[in-house]
């Protein structure tokens, strides 16, 4: 180090002033980075965090938030039905249909359990699309249910945790992206500057203040730490070639929807020729599609220009469990029905490796267990994200612990994060409760209903938000764990009012989905009510302290959190 | 099959923590000596890489390694709550969940 002595850095001269070793001076930095680049950003992300891990349960939520669709309607695929299927589809859809853009027949899956007839209209003049109508088959199979209320259901989250909401797409993908690197960053110095990874791998020290804040922060962290860098990691490779477009603008002169077609290996948009020709009898094709696809089931198939000379009829497999979140179609024509794409796979390292990724981030392809994995982990990056931000307002009230109790105010830093704190970590789940309410309580025939769900989210979250400027105390938390934990638990109760199926006839009826989203929303209001009554037991044990902060008197704390500014 | 492997699994991180002398003490009431720490804290280790291979086995090595790290937050999630609100009880906790794995991997 001597050598660079001379240059009289500010930085380098500090650094030997105060005897600090390059060691311990990167510890200090990377802390600093830490704490302001996670506090930054930690309640934007805490919504996107907490609005994917609801898109787990993406196709549950929509199902329980249709509850037309409760009846009847779950069925499970049956390759030796998918011929009658097929010919029954095609015929209501040239009946109900004729002029639309497209048309699709979506078959049961998994994740979407109910086998259904779609179109999208001839777009409007200035628009790119037409509108998406959804018809679903009953059971029966004669009949359709064609009456379902407007909701956007897990969309709606699924949406906001990378669009958020009143705002464009395209800023709001921004942001995201912002925020996405500033928690990588986040992550990577909290991994440099946590250095008792494997000796604290499980402590967590309850009722100790602070500390239990800190150790919390950590287990959360650490425990699910494979999947956080995942997460944040694939979160912005989806979104990659929109941050950083110049390569494919390069090589593509500046066509960037050339290079996305290319990359999804998509075929060129058919333009119809406005000639009418008529449609293939689609059953012809199954054969060879089940040739092609080795009789694995079909997850969707879609004729575009449907009564066009130029019309394309492309398949979709049903990907399973498989690691990827590619769609290949194969693709024939709808009017003689030659093969014109095989749909194989192309073989570049690059793609898979993208493609796989991608497939880590949606975790399209898990099965129930995984995926309640997935939300576990997903549960716990909220966790980190919350006891990191009431990690540092704890800190900061007890800074300033001297001066408040002389009567003073707490600073306006101090202010702001306890009032977003309290919105965000108290809100959200109250504000996702709000939602499911207003979805079965608003009247059915509302003008804008979707829009009116969301909004009711949102104006939970402000109502909490306009409370928060005025009082932040204890009590406040109590109050809206207590409304948000009440609120969930009646959910099973709502469901059982509000629609034709309650908790108990949908066990029997092996309705799964449905049951899940019941008992997982009871298990989230008892936690919620759990941590209620956690906080309620720590304020009882001081009497004194009012507020969270004022509680913490161990003198440890200071010296232990990742801060080390007291050093100094 | 997963689920007695969620089961083995908590067992391996129970046995890690018991290996941690702080741990051992708070479980056990005693601290463990050095050779019983390794001797812990290895088998604790055989048994994670044996769970990952048996992951991989049943679910092929892309499903099995992601849904390995699955297993690995929740159980240790399950580690951590006995801990630090039951100590005592995991032993008893440990032995309880090594019949339902075996139950579980024998009935398959």
């Amino acid at each position: 180090m001597a050598r660079f002595a001379h240059l009289e850095l500010p930085f380098l001269s500090n650094c030997f002033a105060g005897k600090l070793t390059m060691k311990e001076n990167f510890f200090r930095s990377m802390t600093w980075l830490h704490t302001w680049v996670g506090l930054l950003v930690c309640w934007v992300l805490l919504l996107i965090f907490f609005a994917g891990t609801m898109s787990y349960y993406r196709h549950d939520i929509s199902l329980w938030t249709k509850p037309e669709l409760h009846q009847n309607v779950i069925q499970d695929y049956n390759a030796s039905k998918v011929q009658s299927e097929l010919s029954k589809a095609q015929s209501y859809l040239s009946q109900h249909a004729n002029n639309a853009r497209d048309w699709r027949i979506n078959f049961p899956t998994d994740r979407k359990p109910y086998l259904s007839y779609s179109w999208q209209t001839q777009p409007e003049e200035g628009q790119r699309r037409g509108k998406f109508i959804e018809h679903v088959v009953m059971q029966e199979q004669d009949e359709v249910i064609t009456d379902v209320r407007q909701s956007k259901g897990g969309n709606f989250f699924y949406r906001l945790h990378f669009d958020l909401h009143y705002m464009p797409a395209k800023i709001a993908r921004w942001i995201v992206g912002f925020c996405s690197m500033f928690m990588l960053i986040a992550l990577i110095s909290g991994i440099v500057i946590h250095k008792r990874i494997f000796k604290d791998f499980f402590s967590f020290r309850r009722n100790k203040g602070s500390r239990s804040w800190l150790d919390a922060h950590n287990v959360s962290s650490v425990l699910a730490l494979p999947y956080h860098l995942m997460i944040t990691y694939t979160g912005l490779v989806t979104l990659m070639a929109m941050y950083m477009p110049w390569a494919a603008i390069t090589a593509y002169d500046g066509d960037t929807k050339a290079f996305r077609q290319e990359l999804k290996n998509r075929p060129a948009q058919v333009i119809p020729l406005g000639e009418s020709a008529k449609t293939i009898q689609l059953t012809t094709l199954l054969p060879q599609i089940n040739q092609l696809f080795d009789n694995k089931p079909i997850r969707q198939i879609v004729v575009t220009n449907p009564g066009d000379k130029n019309s394309r009829v492309s398949v979709y497999k049903d990907t399973g469990e498989t690691v990827t979140d590619r769609r290949v179609a194969t693709i024939f024509n709808a009017v003689d029905g030659t093969l014109l794409n095989k749909g194989l796979e192309p073989n570049s390292a690059a793609q898979n490796t993208h493609d796989t990724l991608i497939a880590l981030h949606t975790g399209r392809f898990s099965g129930p267990l995984l995926r309640l994995f997935f939300f576990i982990c997903g549960v716990m990056g909220c966790a980190m994200i919350a006891t990191g931000t009431l990690l540092w307002a704890n800190k900061i009230r007890q800074k300033q612990h001297k001066q408040i109790n002389q009567g003073e105010k707490a600073s306006f830093g101090l202010r702001l994060v306890e009032g977003l704190n309290l919105t965000f970590i108290a809100g959200l789940p109250l504000a996702a409760s709000v939602f499911f309410y207003a979805n079965r309580l608003l009247p059915i025939d509302m003008v804008n209903r979707a829009q009116w769900e969301a909004n009711s989210f949102f104006i939970a979250l402000t109502a909490i938000a306009l409370v928060a400027c005025f009082k932040r105390t204890l009590a406040v938390w109590r109050y809206v764990l207590a409304l948000s934990g009440a609120s969930l638990i009646a959910i099973p109760l709502l469901n059982a009012l509000t629609s034709n199926s309650d908790l108990l006839s949908n066990i029997n009826q092996a309705q799964w989905s449905l049951v899940g989203f019941d008992i997982m929303c009871v298990v989230i209001g008892l936690s919620i009510l759990f941590a209620r009554r956690k906080l309620l037991s720590q304020q009882l044990k001081q009497p004194t302290g009012r507020r969270a902060a004022t509680r913490l008197k161990d003198p440890m704390v200071i010296q232990t959190t990742a801060t080390t500014s007291k050093e100094a | 099959m997963m689920l007695s492997l969620l089961g083995f699994s908590y067992i391996a991180f129970g046995l890690l923590a018991l290996a941690m002398f702080s741990h051992h003490r708070e479980v056990l009431g005693k601290a463990p000596s050095d050779k019983q720490s390794r001797r812990l804290s290895i088998t604790g280790w055989l048994g994670l890489a044996l769970i990952y291979w048996g992951c991989t086995l049943d679910q092929g090595v892309a499903y099995g390694s992601i849904i390995y790290f699955g297993l690995l937050a929740t159980s240790g999630l399950l580690v951590i709550m006995t801990l630090s609100y039951r100590a005592k009880f995991m032993p008893y906790a440990m032995t309880l969940s090594a019949i339902f794995s075996t139950t579980l991997f024998v009935i398959r």
